[in-house]
C-alpha cells in the first residue's frame, strides 16, 4: 500500500488544475482581500476630526472658545481657524476639512457628508447646546441664576459606565473574510475526492478497470488514494494559514495547534464530500466538479464571504442552516478559536465537522463498495 | 460570413461557463440595490448607531425615558435581538451595549454613582456618542432631580427630554448632496466591472482557443482564404460579442435601476463601462496568446476578474483600501475605471470644466486598452512568424 | 481449462446482448474472438472479468468460481483493455510501476519486472514520457505493458490493435506470439481477422452475442462449402460467356465488373484449369490471374449474411 501512497502523491501534486483551485487561488484571494479591506473598519475608529471654525472680529464667547480648546486638548478635534465663510468653504470643497463651523446666536456646522466622524462632532457640540439648554431653563424655572456649586454639577462631565471586562479577542471584522477563505480552500478538497472516486469507480473510467481487475482489495485502493489527497490538501491548508498569519498579519488567536487541528478535520470533511458526489453521482466528472464547488460557494456566501453580516443573520435567524453549512461549521470553529478564550464552541464545531465527515464517507463508501455494474 | 457563425456557435456552445460571472454579477446587483424608498438626500443624517439596553433593574420612569430618547437618536434593538453580545458586537450587527443593572435607579437617586456595564468596540466613534448621549442624558437628570428634589420624576423626565431635544444645526455643503439612486447607481457598476471581465476574458479566450488549435489553424492556413481575412472576422466576432454583453448590462441596469441609467450621469457611466469593456477584450486577447487549455482558461479568467475587481476598488470603496493598495492599484485599468466612477458619484453639475478627473480617467482606460490590444497583436505576429512557441 | 463460461446471458432491458454464451479456453492457447462490432465480445470479457453482472450462467476462471472478490484468481490475470487506461500524470515508467505494484510487493522483483515489459514492448526510450506526449501506436504498448508487467498466467486483450499503424500492429502481434510461448494463455477479441488468423490457435466466430462457430481456422473454413476465390484481370467478356461461366462445374458465383472477373468455386482441387481452359477456348483475353483461399470473413459472411467490418 506504501507504493500505492507514493503513486497517489506523485498524481495529486500533478493536477495542475487541482492544485491551482486548492492552492494558488487561496494565497491569491487572500492576498487581494488583505489588499482591499486592509482599511475597512477604520471609518469607525476615533480620530480628531478636522473642522474649520470661522471666527469673527467681533465674537466674544469665552465659554466656547474653552470648550474648543478643551476638545482640542482632549484629541476629539482639530481646529483651524479661518476669519471667513468663502475661506471655510474651501477647505471644505478641497476636502481639507470634514467640517466647518459658525457660531452666532446658534451653533451652525456645515459637513461634507454624513457619517460616523460627522455624527461624532454633532454629538459633541450637541453636548454644549444641551448644557446650554439646560442652564437657561433651570435659571427660568429656578427664577434666580444658578449658584457656583449648581453651574459646578452642571459642567462636570460625569461619566456612568464601565466596561465590562471581558477576555475576547478583539472584534476584528476583517478576520472572518480570511476565515471563510481558510473554509473553501479545505472544502475545495472536495475535488479531490470526486478524482480520487473517479480512479477507482469501475464505471467511472478506464483506469479504475484496471484498478477493479487488480488483487488489491478496493479498501486499499480507496484508503491510499485517501491518504495521499489529505496529506496534499492538509499541507496546502497549513501553508495558507501561515501566509495569512505571518504575510498578512491575520489574528487566529492563541491556539494555533487547535487551528491546525481544524484545518484537518476541515479537509477530511470536504474530501468526504467529494467522495460523497462522486460515489452517488451519475454526472461527467466536470459536473461533480461544479457541483462540490457550488456547494462551497453557497456555503461561503451564507458564512459572510461576501458579506460578513450574513455570518451572523443566518445564525440568528436561522440556527439550523448555520449547523448543517459546512463552510459555516469551519469559519465558525476559526472565527471561535481566535475571538473566545474556551475551547466548547469549537468543539461543538468540530464535533458537528466529524459527524459529516464520517456520514458524507459512509455514504461514499457504501456507493464505492458496489464492485458490478450494470453497465460500463 | 461562415468564420462569424462559427464564431457565435462555439460562444454558444459554451454559454455555460461563459455567462457564470453575468450570473454572480446578476447575484450581487440584485442583493446589492435595496428596495428601500429612493429620496433625495440633502440634509444631514446622523448615524443610528446600533444599541441594545439591556434592563436587570425594574422598569422605571428613567429607564423608559432612556430608552424612548435612544430610539429616537440611535437604532435601538430589543433585547431579544442580541442573543449572543460579543458575537453581535462582532459582526457590527450592535456597537454598543448597556446593561443597567439591578438597583441603578434606586443608587442613582441616592447619589451613590452606581455604573452602567458596557460592551463595545475600543476607541471608536460609535462608542464615544453613545456614552454622550448617556452621560448628558443621565446628568441633565440628576442636575434637575437635585435642583427640584420636590419635583415628581415624570416632570424631571420631560425637563431633561425637552433640553436634549437641543440639538445644533448641521447641514450638508451645496453641492455635496447625496442621491441614494446615486449610491445605487455606483454599486452596481462597481458591480458591473466584475461581469465585464469574467464573461469577456471567458468568451474571448473559449473562442480563439478553438480557432487557435494547432491542426485547425493548419488546415486554414492551407486554405485559398487568408489569414488576415479570417482574422477580421474574428475580430468582428469580438465586437458583436462585447456589444451583446454591454447590452445585457445596459437591460439589467434599466431593469434595476430605471430611467437613471439614462440620465446625464448615467450615460456618462455607461461611457465609462464601454471604455474598460474595451480594456476587458484587450486583455482578453492577449490572454488567448499565452493560455489554451479550458480548465487553464477558467482559472486564468477568474483569478484576472477577481484580482483586477479587488485591486481597482471595484468589490470594496477605494477610500477603504490601503494606500499601497491603492498604488498598486494604479496600474490596473480597474483602479481608474472605479475612480472615474466616484469622480462622478461627486459630480451634481457636468461642466467640462468639473469634468476633467473624469476624462482623464478613460482617456488612461483607453490607453490599457490599445497598449493590451497591440501587445497582443504583436505576440500573435511573432508566433505566426514562428519566433514563439505555440501555446 | 483457464476459462469456462457456460450459458452466460445478459441482457439490458429487452435487449438481448450476451444470448447463452459458451466459451472454454484451454491453457497456453491464443483464443481469438472474432466478430464485429457489437457482437458482444467486450461486454462477454467485462462479464467473465465479474466487472459487469449477468443475468444467468457461470464463469470460472482457472477452475474456480470467479468473483468480484476473487481475489486470488485477479493475480493471475492481465488486462489489456480497449481503451488506453493510464495515468495522464505518471510517466510511462510511472504507469507500468503503478500497476505492477497491485499484484507485486516485493521491491526488487517489481523493478525486474517493470524493467522485463519496457524491454517486451520496447518502450525503453519513452520511459520518462508522459501518455500526452506518446504516439497511438506507443500508447498502446504502454497499454500492453501495463496489462502483462506481472506476468500473468491469463492474458485478455481486447480489441488491443483498434487504430495502431501496421507496423506497431505487428509488432504488437509478435509479442503476442512471444507471450504465448513463455506459458501465457491469451484470449484475444478483434473484428480485424486478418490479426486473428495470424496468431491464435483456435477461433470463435461471435454475433449478436452468442458463438455461432469455433474451432481453428481450417476447421471453420472447411465449414463452409467455399473453395479458392479466383479474380482474373479481363478486358471484354460478354454477357453470354459469362453465363455459360456460372454453369462450369466448380464454380459457385461468377462476376464482372469493371474489368475484373471474379469467380468463388466449390471446395475442392483443380478448380482453377476449367475456368482457363474455357478462356482459352472461348478466346476470352486476360491478364493476371489471383487465387486466393476462402477467410474468416468469407466464413462469417456465409454464415450470417453479412460482413465482418460493414456492421456497427
Amino acid at each position: 500500500m506504501v507504493k500505492q501512497i507514493y503513486y497517489n502523491l506523485k498524481l495529486v501534486i500533478r493536477e495542475k488544475e487541482i492544485l491551482f483551485w486548492n492552492g494558488i487561488f487561496t494565497i491569491l484571494l487572500s492576498t487581494m482581500f488583505a489588499l482591499a479591506f486592509g482599511n475597512m473598519l477604520d471609518y469607525e475608529k476615533m480620530e480628531p476630526v478636522s473642522m474649520a471654525l470661522i471666527e469673527e472680529e467681533n465674537q466674544e464667547n469665552e465659554i466656547f472658545r474653552e470648550v474648543i480648546n478643551a476638545l482640542e486638548q482632549e484629541g476629539y478635534i482639530k481646529v483651524t481657524k479661518v476669519t471667513e465663510e468663502g475661506e471655510a468653504k474651501k477647505l471644505l470643497a478641497e476636502k481639507n476639512v470634514a467640517a466647518y463651523m459658525e457660531y452666532g446666536e446658534e451653533l451652525k456646522i456645515t459637513v461634507q457628508e454624513s457619517g460616523y466622524a460627522t455624527t461624532f462632532l454633532k454629538s459633541v457640540f450637541d453636548n454644549y447646546a444641551q448644557k446650554q439648554a439646560t442652564y437657561e431653563h433651570m435659571m427660568e424655572q429656578l427664577q434666580r441664576p444658578l449658584t457656583q456649586e449648581e453651574v459646578v454639577r452642571l459642567m462636570e462631565e460625569e461619566n456612568y459606565f464601565t466596561k465590562v471586562e471581558s477576555n475576547h479577542a478583539e472584534p476584528d471584522l476583517v478576520l472572518n473574510y480570511f476565515f471563510t477563505i481558510i473554509a473553501m480552500g479545505c472544502l475545495y478538497s472536495g475535488l479531490n475526492g470526486v478524482r480520487l472516486v473517479k480512479n477507482i469507480q469501475g464505471n467511472q473510467s478506464d483506469v479504475a478497470v484496471r484498478n477493479s481487475l487488480s488483487p488489491m482489495p478496493r479498501y486499499k485502493l480507496f484508503l491510499s488514494s485517501v491518504v495521499a489527497n489529505f496529506a496534499v490538501q492538509y499541507g496546502l491548508i497549513g501553508i495558507l494559514v501561515l501566509y495569512m498569519k505571518y504575510m498578512l498579519k491575520v489574528e487566529f488567536g492563541t491556539h494555533m495547534a487547535m487551528v491546525f487541528l481544524v484545518n484537518g478535520v476541515g479537509v477530511f470533511m470536504g474530501l468526504s464530500l467529494g467522495v460523497l458526489v462522486g460515489a452517488i453521482s451519475h454526472s461527467k466528472e466536470n459536473v461533480k466538479q461544479w457541483i462540490v464547488m457550488g456547494i462551497t460557494m453557497l456555503g461561503c456566501y451564507l458564512a459572510g464571504m461576501m458579506d460578513s453580516s450574513m455570518k451572523y443573520k443566518v445564525q440568528e435567524n436561522a440556527p439550523f442552516l448555520a449547523y448543517i453549512n459546512p463552510s459555516n461549521l469551519l469559519t465558525d470553529a476559526y472565527y471561535s478559536l481566535y475571538y473566545y478564550p474556551d475551547m466548547e464552541r469549537t468543539m461543538t464545531n468540530l464535533a458537528i465537522m466529524c459527524g459529516f465527515s464520517l456520514l458524507f464517507c459512509g455514504i461514499g463508501i457504501f456507493a464505492l463498495r458496489r464492485q458490478q455494474y450494470e453497465s460500463i | 460570413m461562415k468564420v462569424f457563425s462559427t464564431y457565435l456557435r462555439i460562444l454558444n456552445k459554451h454559454k455555460g461557463s461563459i455567462s457564470l460571472a453575468m450570473i454572480i454579477f446578476v447575484a450581487m446587483a440584485v442583493i446589492s440595490v435595496k428596495s428601500s424608498d429612493i429620496s433625495q438626500i440633502t440634509e444631514f443624517q446622523e448615524e443610528k448607531i446600533a444599541v441594545c439596553v439591556i434592563n436587570q433593574d425594574e422598569d422605571t420612569v428613567l429607564s423608559d425615558g432612556l430608552k424612548a430618547y435612544m430610539n429616537e437618536h440611535t437604532e435601538l434593538l430589543r433585547e431579544n435581538e442580541v442573543t449572543n453580545i460579543e458575537d453581535a458586537l462582532f459582526f457590527r450587527q450592535v456597537e454598543y451595549v448597556v446593561i443597567i443593572p439591578k438597583g441603578f435607579y434606586k443608587d442613582f437617586l441616592l447619589g451613590k454613582k452606581p455604573k452602567l456595564e458596557s460592551y463595545y468596540v475600543e476607541n471608536s466613534y460609535s462608542a464615544y456618542c453613545v456614552e454622550n448621549l448617556i452621560n448628558n442624558y443621565l446628568s441633565t437628570f440628576k442636575n434637575y432631580a437635585l435642583s427640584f428634589p420636590d419635583a415628581a420624576p415624570e416632570t424631571i423626565i420631560e425637563n431633561t427630554k425637552r433640553d436634549m431635544e437641543t440639538e445644533c444645526n448641521v447641514s450638508i455643503g451645496k453641492g455635496n448632496e447625496t442621491n441614494e439612486m446615486n449610491g445605487w447607481m455606483v454599486t452596481f457598476f462597481s458591480c458591473a466591472a466584475y461581469a465585464v471581465l469574467g464573461v469577456i476574458t471567458m468568451g474571448i479566450t473559449t473562442v480563439i482557443k478553438s480557432f487557435k488549435q494547432i491542426d485547425v489553424k493548419r488546415r486554414t492556413l492551407c486554405s485559398p482564404v487568408s489569414y488576415m481575412k479570417i482574422n477580421k472576422k474574428v475580430w468582428m466576432g469580438h465586437g458583436v460579442f462585447g456589444l451583446v454583453v454591454f447590452g445585457i448590462l445596459v437591460l439589467l441596469g434599466t431593469v434595476l435601476l430605471g430611467k437613471t441609467v439614462f440620465s446625464v450621469k448615467g450615460l456618462y457611466q455607461l461611457l465609462n463601462l464601454f471604455a474598460f469593456e474595451l480594456c476587458a477584450m484587450g486583455i482578453a486577447t492577449l490572454m488567448s496568446q499565452f493560455v489554451s487549455n479550458s480548465s487553464a482558461i477558467a482559472a486564468v479568467s477568474n483569478t484576472i476578474s477577481i484580482c483586477l475587481c479587488f485591486l481597482g476598488g471595484c468589490f470594496v470603496p477605494l477610500e477603504y483600501m490601503s494606500s499601497t493598495a491603492k498604488t498598486v492599484g494604479s496600474f490596473t485599468p480597474a483602479y481608474w475605471y472605479s475612480k472615474a466612477t466616484e469622480n462622478l458619484y461627486e459630480l451634481s453639475e457636468f461642466r467640462l470644466t468639473l469634468m476633467g478627473g473624469y476624462f482623464k480617467c478613460l482617456a488612461i482606460e483607453v490607453g490599457f486598452a490599445i497598449a493590451f490590444f497591440s501587445i497582443a497583436l504583436l505576440v500573435e505576429k511573432q508566433k505566426t512568424m514562428g519566433k514563439w512557441k505555440e501555446a | 481449462m483457464v476459462i469456462k463460461v457456460e450459458n452466460l446471458v445478459k441482457r439490458y432491458g429487452e435487449l438481448v446482448v450476451l444470448d447463452h454464451f459458451n466459451l472454454e479456453v484451454g491453457e497456453g492457447e491464443i483464443f481469438g474472438l472474432l466478430g464485429p462490432n457489437g457482437s458482444g465480445k467486450s461486454t462477454s470479457i467485462h462479464c467473465m472479468l465479474s466487472l459487469l453482472t449477468y443475468d444467468k450462467g457461470e464463469v470460472m476462471l482457472f477452475d474456480k468460481k470467479m468473483t468480484p472478490k476473487s481475489y486470488d484468481i485477479k493475480k493471475d490475470i492481465g488486462i489489456v483493455m480497449q481503451n488506453v487506461a493510464v495515468f495522464e500524470e505518471l510517466t510511462v515508467y510511472e504507469n507500468i510501476d503503478y500497476f505492477c505494484s497491485l499484484y507485486v510487493k516485493d521491491k526488487e522483483r517489481r523493478k525486474e519486472l517493470v524493467e522485463s515489459a519496457i524491454d517486451f514492448c520496447a518502450l525503453n526510450s519513452f520511459v520518462k514520457f508522459y501518455p500526452a506526449k506518446l504516439s497511438g501506436g506507443l500508447l498502446r504498448r504502454l497499454n500492453i505493458a501495463c496489462g502483462i508487467v506481472h506476468k500473468p498466467k491469463l492474458v485478455i486483450m481486447d480489441e488491443p490493435t483498434v487504430a495502431v499503424d501496421p507496423q506497431s500492429r505487428n509488432n504488437i502481434l509478435e509479442g503476442i506470439k512471444k507471450l504465448n510461448k513463455e506459458g501465457t494463455t491469451i484470449l484475444y477479441t478483434s473484428h480485424y481477422m486478418e490479426e486473428i488468423e495470424q496468431i491464435c490457435t483456435r477461433i470463435a466466430i461471435m454475433d449478436r452475442g452468442r458463438i455461432i462457430a469455433k474451432g481453428t481456422k481450417e476447421e471453420l473454413k472447411a465449414m463452409i462449402g467455399l473453395g479458392e476465390k479466383i479474380t482474373m484481370e479481363v478486358y471484354q467478356l460478354e454477357r453470354e460467356k459469362l453465363e455459360e461461366l456460372k454453369k462450369l462445374p466448380g464454380v459457385k458465383m461468377a462476376s464482372y465488373d469493371g474489368n475484373i472477373l471474379t469467380i468463388k468455386s466449390e471446395k475442392g482441387r483443380n478448380n482453377l484449369s476449367p475456368i482457363l481452359h474455357y478462356m482459352e477456348e472461348g478466346n476470352v483475353v486476360f491478364g493476371k490471374v489471383y487465387t486466393e483461399m476462402p477467410t474468416l470473413n468469407d466464413v462469417f459472411l456465409e454464415m450470417t449474411g453479412k460482413e465482418l467490418r460493414d456492421n456497427g
